[in-house]
């Protein structure tokens, strides 16, 4: 997996590209709690994502919390089979999720 | 060709031969004949001389009373008749002989007895044998007829050998004595001498005569050794001349040597042979380098063929590269170019995880332009196979656009089949190609004659269908192009359709690369002796449909091994599950289990876990086994998502996602172990 960063007036771009899994989430985790502070607009770019799990959900989940308090986040570019399991455990509920162009 | 010839090596050595020949025939021709005839008297002198120098009336053996006659016709010719007198004897005559052919220092002498009016030999010696004399007079004649007596000097001069008479005295000598040599005194060395013998009492005993000639010798050695001389001289002029041009052309002919070896190897030198001897060798250094040059012309055309062919040969996928499961299918596929590059080509690729592509095809020439030809082909099917829904649909097209740029009328023969792993469903197109062997199930090889269309690149407008089958599991399909059916034997016949079903029927139960093994072994023997003359295509394909597998292994439970245990499912779901989504979610509920049990049956991270993979058909189960705390991932409830994050349950996602994918979850616990099975069925889309 690996995780670029772009920073823009407030807004946070983390583009991810790989698999997201138990064993790569910790960094990403990482990242994001370093990069998230005094963001007023967080972007999830899944354009490169092949993979996520269970571990990879839960930084979403934790960073749509954070987000909640000080801006607004989604997540773009989310290809068909990830949009399915984002949809089947219902992040679709609660976080802005784009799906990529075809 | 350059004519550099100017004088052939023959005529190198050849004229100056025949100068030195010239040159010795004239040396020795001119020399003698120079003194010719100076030499012609002086050797009739000498046997004059040697034979008539006379002693007469040696009966009181005084001087007083001898008579000398000397006889030479340059000196003499009144006294010609005494050449003429007959000799007195044999013993006399056998002398003469042997005096005649002294080379020098000959003494001779014989009287003539006035009594009996015969002729006696006195003596007769050569140099060597001086030691007759104990002391000796020399006389001769002065010119007045008179002759005079010179007493040598010391006894030790006459038992030495004969005086050694300087020049000087041989020249006074020879003027005194009234027969000077006609030739002047240089070589002219002529010297009389006479001896007297005294008695013991010291009375005169005898008188000797002594003749000595050896000028006309000297002369006549002479012109001889200057002839021998000069001709030697130019002989060795001759020798190291020819020996220098033989060497110097056989420095030529090693230098030509040298860059012909240079040759053998796989690079031309680029600089030319340059000789410039204007014989043989230079012409040969031009023919070489003309040939030099065409051969280079056609390393780089071989060359660029090579590279070519080679291009041409990666076209050709990699089995291997299609990573299939040989459990599932058995694949293999031959080109033999007949030429370096060739027209015929075989496409494999995976349209997607499940669907094999397969396709042959010939294109009607060969060589280059059949080559070019073929990879316009090839990329413009494949690319068609890959978007368009329908094989028939993309033959079409590809139709379309190989008639479009089909100038040179050429003409593609193809069959496409896109078969169905998961089911063995062939989908597939005949464009004009042989048909394909096919066996199915338990039944025999047979050919498949369906024909969907001409062949590509002939009519823009052509349309074309699709035929399907099934491949039941064991299904065996061989495709070929017409370089198999048309190999021909020395007896010019074909291989035919019909061997080649023999060949196949032979060995029905073969693999693939074993099926193709037997028909190229097959050809070769048809046509042992003959040169390939078109392009040999083949490809086998063997449906085995068999997805089964049963794997399991030990992993330490920790977290870190994640990756290990992911890598692990990758190679066990390769070409057996085909759906994208499916195997995804494999990893996803492996993900889960696996981090389930190193968080919560072993919190102290020192377990391991025992991963089973068992799939059947479509049907895939995962058991996961563990000995650590009992953990029921199953059981947990639900995330509650309204919840923030903070608040939720941790683990209840995976669970959840587990449960969500999986066809069935099962957990046990027995024995100390946790036994959670999942089962997750692939439903081949429908």
């Amino acid at each position: 997996m690996t995780i670029e960063t772009k920073k823009d007036n407030g807004k946070l771009t983390i583009a991810i590209s790989g698999r997201l899994n138990a064993m790569s989430s910790p960094e990403l985790e990482e990242v994001v709690y370093e990069k998230i502070e005094g963001m007023s607009e967080l972007v999830f770019d899944f354009g490169n994502l092949e993979y996520i799990s269970s571990s990879g959900l839960r930084i979403m989940a934790a960073a749509q919390d954070i987000m909640d308090k000080q801006g607004a986040m989604k997540i773009t570019n989310i290809n068909p089979d990830i949009m399915e399991l984002l949809e089947e455990v219902g992040f679709d509920d609660f976080i802005k999720l784009e799906r990529a162009e075809q | 060709m350059k004519k550099a010839k100017i004088f052939s090596i023959k005529h190198k050595i050849l004229i100056p031969v025949i100068i030195c020949a010239l040159v010795i025939i004239a040396v020795s021709v001119a020399v003698p004949l120079s003194s010719f005839t100076s030499m012609k008297d002086r050797f009739v002198d000498m046997k004059l001389y040697l034979g008539s120098m006379v002693i007469e009336n040696s009966n009181a053996l005084l001087l007083e009373d001898a008579q000398w006659v000397f006889k030479s016709p340059a000196a003499n010719k009144t006294n010609d008749a005494a050449l003429t007198l007959p000799l007195p004897d044999d013993e006399f005559k056998e002398i003469m002989r042997n005096v005649a052919i002294l080379t020098s220092g000959c003494i001779c002498i014989y009287v003539h007895c006035e009594k009996d009016d015969s002729y006696r030999l006195l003596f007769y010696a050569d140099r060597d044998r001086t030691d007759l004399y104990c002391k000796m007079d020399m006389y001769f004649f002065d010119k007045n007829g008179v002759l005079n007596v010179q007493t040598l000097s010391t006894e030790d001069e006459c038992i030495a050998g004969c005086p050694a008479l300087d020049s000087k005295t041989l020249q006074r000598i020879i003027s005194d004595d009234g027969f000077v040599d006609t030739n002047g005194p240089e070589s002219g060395n002529v010297a009389w001498k006479y001896y007297k013998q005294y008695d013991s009492n010291g009375n005169l005993a005898k008188i000797l005569g002594v003749g000595e000639k050896t000028a006309t010798y000297t002369v006549y050695y002479n012109s001889f050794f200057v002839t021998i001389l000069i001709s030697a001289f130019v002989a060795a002029i001759l020798f190291f001349l020819i020996i220098f041009i033989i060497s110097k052309t056989v420095n030529r002919i090693k230098k030509v040597e040298g860059y012909l070896d240079n040759l053998s190897g796989e690079d031309f030198p680029d600089e030319k042979l340059l000789i410039s001897s204007g014989d043989e060798i230079e012409t040969m250094s031009n023919v070489v380098n003309q040939m030099v040059a065409g051969l280079k012309e056609r390393k780089q055309l071989e060359t660029e063929l090579g590279t070519a062919a080679s291009i041409q040969q990666g076209m050709m996928p990699e089995i291997g590269s299609l990573n299939l499961n040989r459990d599932v299918i058995d694949l293999a596929a031959v080109i033999t170019p007949a030429r370096q590059v060739g027209g015929d080509f075989y496409d494999l690729f995976m349209k997607d995880k499940r669907h094999l592509v397969i396709v042959i095809a010939d294109v009607s020439n060969k060589g280059v332009p059949a080559a070019l030809f073929m990879s316009m082909g090839k990329t413009l099917v494949r690319s068609y196979i890959r978007s368009e829904e329908t094989l028939g649909k993309a033959v079409t097209m590809a139709n379309k656009a190989i008639c479009k740029e089909n100038k040179g009328k050429m003409f593609i023969t193809l069959w496409g089949g896109i078969l169905d792993l998961a089911t063995g469903n062939l989908e597939f197109t005949n464009a004009g190609h042989l048909p394909p062997l096919i066996k199915n199930g338990n039944g025999a090889f047979g050919y498949v004659k369906d024909r969907h269309g001409i062949p590509l690149g002939l009519r823009e407008q052509s349309v074309y269908s699709q035929g399907s089958m099934k491949l039941e599991k064991g299904g065996r399909i061989i495709l070929y192009t017409d370089g198999v059916t048309e190999a021909a034997s020395a007896e010019n016949e074909l291989y035919g359709k019909k061997r080649l079903l023999d060949a196949v029927s032979a060995c029905p139960c073969a693999g693939a690369e074993e099926t193709l093994r037997k028909i190229n072994e097959q050809i070769a023997m048809f046509t042992e002796g003959i040169e390939q003359f078109d392009d040999i295509t083949a490809i086998a394909a063997v449906y085995h449909g068999n997805t089964s597998v049963n794997e399991a292994k030990v992993f330490p439970a920790v977290n870190n091994n994640l990756n290990t245990v992911l890598d692990f499912m990758e190679k066990l779901m390769n070409g057996r599950i085909y759906s994208e989504s499916i195997s995804k979610k494999i990893l996803l509920i492996t993900e889960e289990l696996f981090v389930n049990i190193a968080s919560y049956s072993y919190p102290e991270g020192n377990g391991s876990a025992e991963i089973g993979y068992f799939q059947e058909g479509s049907k895939v189960t995962l058991v996961f086994k563990d000995s650590g705390k009992e953990f029921n991932p199953f059981a947990q409830s639900d995330p509650d998502l309204s919840l923030p994050m903070k608040e939720r349950k941790k683990g209840g996602l995976g669970n959840f996602l587990i449960k969500h994918y999986a066809d069935e979850t099962c957990h046990e616990y027995a024995d100390g172990h946790n036994i959670n099975t999942v089962v997750i069925k692939d439903r081949y889309g429908e």
